[in-house]
């Protein structure tokens, strides 16, 4: 038979106590669960925030008036939503002082349509004019898209070469973008003539409440505008507001304003996460050292006897030592792997409850994060039972014997 | 020469009562040795500092005053680990309340000196022989939750042995044993003295004190050598 080792001796004693050793893994499981969350969706969501800032490319958006949260909610979130206004305001805002770049786009819900594959947002937009969507199209076709094609976001199901019934049309997937934390992620996009005709050869087109005077062949949903360099945005928008808000019956959203508002609310929110983070560390490791200082009163008996069969102190300090460390091991394992999987199935759900875009962190980040989190899961243990073994080391064997044995 | 000595040992303790600190000598000045293939019984009442005295000679309580001797070598100024080893395969101790490893089973127990002993370690064959020899082969995957107060002495005797240690230190090790239990414990040590290991019992029994080769009495601190 083997000789008897340290780490048999460690195995019987944790295997021999299965609730003390299940409540010491459950505080390190806590800890690193929530640390590893923390960490990857508050970068997911930073990340999705840079996103949207780099891949909208315009500085306002004007939509119809009381539209300007449903305009975020369907770009952020790609909740689909339908709303139309006067395609001439994006011809005649071209010509104003400080405008460079002017594009048009066209938002049709297919929500309740039994028309189509997907309840998904079709965006229309503009080829001639378009700065917004077609850079990053570019990446992903490199060609100009037909007339019966289109593009769809990362998380349309669907792959390349493969169709999809859109108001009744079969439609052929072009490309496939990549992930970018919004809405986009959850859209279709097509030339915006072909969505409106689209639109008005479906069912929904003979009950399409256009609001009065809109033409039936040049409506869109949102003028998007990029200034020029160096230009005042509030004061551009503020005078474009003024001089057409009237006439068109406007609403606009300033994109940094936008960002400003996700950054501050994802900068609380990962404050939050990294204080209850920390604040669940100490608790967690108090709580350990606490049940440490117990158990280690509790076996000072065994701790006697193994003195006196010849363990020096440091051989003693070892066992206790590895056996918190196996703890927190099979504690802090389980605690990033979980949070590895939720993370993971829940990553849009969470960014959606926080009502910020989010981007799932790519794999050496969260390799990274879960390092970290394995390696602070793993020292709570060992750390904890520090002081607990400091004040065994002290006292005599012979006192530990005449007070337990 | 002595194998193992206490020379002017004493050991004195703080108590804290209401009245305020005071200091008590449980061991005062005593002077005491065994050589190889020696029995030596320590008789005393209780609480006239045997096992203080006893505990000092296994090296695990350094004395106030006075030096502990094995071969010459003063054991108490070893480092933590050479004592250690010197516990582990020379001075071996058994205690009074059997102290077993509660989450090993009897066969561990046995050989869990193992743990400390480094290369040198005996193979896990002698804790068969042991089992074999203390009469407890049934029970050696039991745990000593499982066993009587007369096993569990028979096992901490076998764990004693495992080692084959040069003096063997039992504290009262026939305490809360019934008559049949006692005698097989005594006949333990005496097997292991015949195998050239010295032991040194502290016990309050007249019959187990005259196993001793060497007798001892202990009163207030003070030791006495009986006549053999």
């Amino acid at each position: 038979m083997k000789k008897l080792t340290s780490w048999a001796l460690i195995r019987q004693n944790l295997s021999r106590k299965p609730v003390r050793t299940g409540i010491l893994a459950v505080i390190v499981f806590l800890f690193s669960f929530t640390l590893y969350c923390g960490t990857v969706i508050g970068q997911g969501l930073s990340q999705g925030t840079r996103t949207t800032a780099e891949r909208l490319g315009a500085d306002a958006l004007f939509v119809p008036y009381g539209y300007d949260a449903k305009v975020q909610s369907s770009l952020l979130r790609g909740e689909p939503s339908s709303f139309y206004m006067d395609r001439r305001f994006s011809e005649e805002v071209r010509q104003e002082k400080g405008v460079e770049k002017v594009t048009a786009q066209l938002f049709i819900a297919t929500l309740k349509a039994s028309c189509c594959t997907l309840p998904v947002q079709l965006i229309g937009i503009d080829p001639e004019t378009d700065f917004v969507v077609r850079p990053w199209m570019a990446s992903a076709i490199d060609r100009p898209m037909r007339d019966d094609e289109v593009v769809v976001g990362s998380k349309i199901v669907g792959q390349v070469g493969d169709t999809l019934t859109l108001f009744g049309k079969e439609l052929t997937i072009a490309a496939r973008l990549e992930p970018t934390g919004m809405g986009f992620d959850t859209s279709v996009f097509l030339e915006i003539d072909r969505a409106r005709r689209l639109l008005l050869a479906s069912e929904l087109g003979p009950r399409l409440n256009l609001p009065a005077g809109l033409d039936r062949n040049a409506f869109v949903s949102s003028t998007l505008i990029k200034a020029a360099p160096a230009t005042d945005i509030k004061e551009l928008v503020n005078r474009i507001s003024q001089k057409y808000a009237a006439a068109y019956n406007l609403d606009f959203v300033v994109v940094a304003g936008m960002i400003t508002d996700m950054a501050a609310k994802l900068s609380f929110f990962s404050r939050c996460i990294h204080v209850f983070s920390g604040v669940l560390w100490v608790l967690g490791a108090l709580v350990m050292a606490l049940v440490f200082s117990a158990l280690i009163r509790e076996r000072k008996k065994e701790f006697a006897v193994l003195r006196i069969i010849g363990a020096s102190r440091s051989a003693l300090g070892r066992i206790v030592m590895r056996e918190a460390l196996l703890v927190s091991l099979s504690g802090a394992f389980a605690g990033v792997a979980a949070a590895m999987l939720v993370t993971t199935l829940f990553n849009a759900y969470i960014g959606a409850v926080l009502d910020a875009p989010s981007l799932e962190p790519g794999p050496l980040y969260r390799l990274a994060a879960a390092a970290g989190a394995l390696l602070l899961g793993l020292m709570t243990g060992p750390l904890a039972c520090l002081p607990a073994m400091r004040k065994l080391g002290r006292i005599d064997a012979y006192i530990i014997m005449r007070e337990e044995l | 020469m002595s194998l193992l000595e206490a020379v002017s040992a004493s050991k004195v303790f703080q108590r804290r009562s209401a009245a305020g600190h005071a200091s008590f000598a449980a061991v005062s000045d005593v002077d005491f040795s065994v050589s190889e293939g020696d029995f030596a019984t320590i008789v005393g009442q209780s609480g006239s500092g045997k096992t203080t005295l006893l505990t000092m000679l296994a090296g695990l309580a350094a004395p106030t005053r006075g030096l502990v001797r094995f071969r010459g070598n003063d054991i108490y100024s070893l480092t933590d680990r050479e004592l250690s080893a010197l516990r582990n395969r020379e001075i071996s101790f058994i205690p009074q309340d059997m102290g077993l490893l509660g989450n090993l089973t009897v066969y561990d127990n046995i050989r869990a000196p193992q743990l400390f002993a480094g290369a040198n370690a005996p193979e896990s064959g002698r804790a068969d022989f042991l089992l074999e020899a203390v009469g407890l082969s049934a029970l050696a995957f039991e745990y000593p939750s499982a066993l009587s107060g007369g096993e569990m002495r028979r096992v901490a005797i076998a764990r004693a042995l495992f080692n084959e240690p040069a003096v063997l230190v039992a504290d009262e090790p026939t305490s809360a044993l019934d008559p049949e239990n006692s005698r097989m414990v005594m006949e333990l040590l005496r097997a292991a003295n015949r195998h050239g290991a010295a032991v040194i019992v502290v016990t309050h029994e007249a019959e187990a004190a005259l196993c001793g080769s060497i007798r001892f009495s202990m009163k207030n601190g003070k030791l006495e050598r009986l006549e053999a």
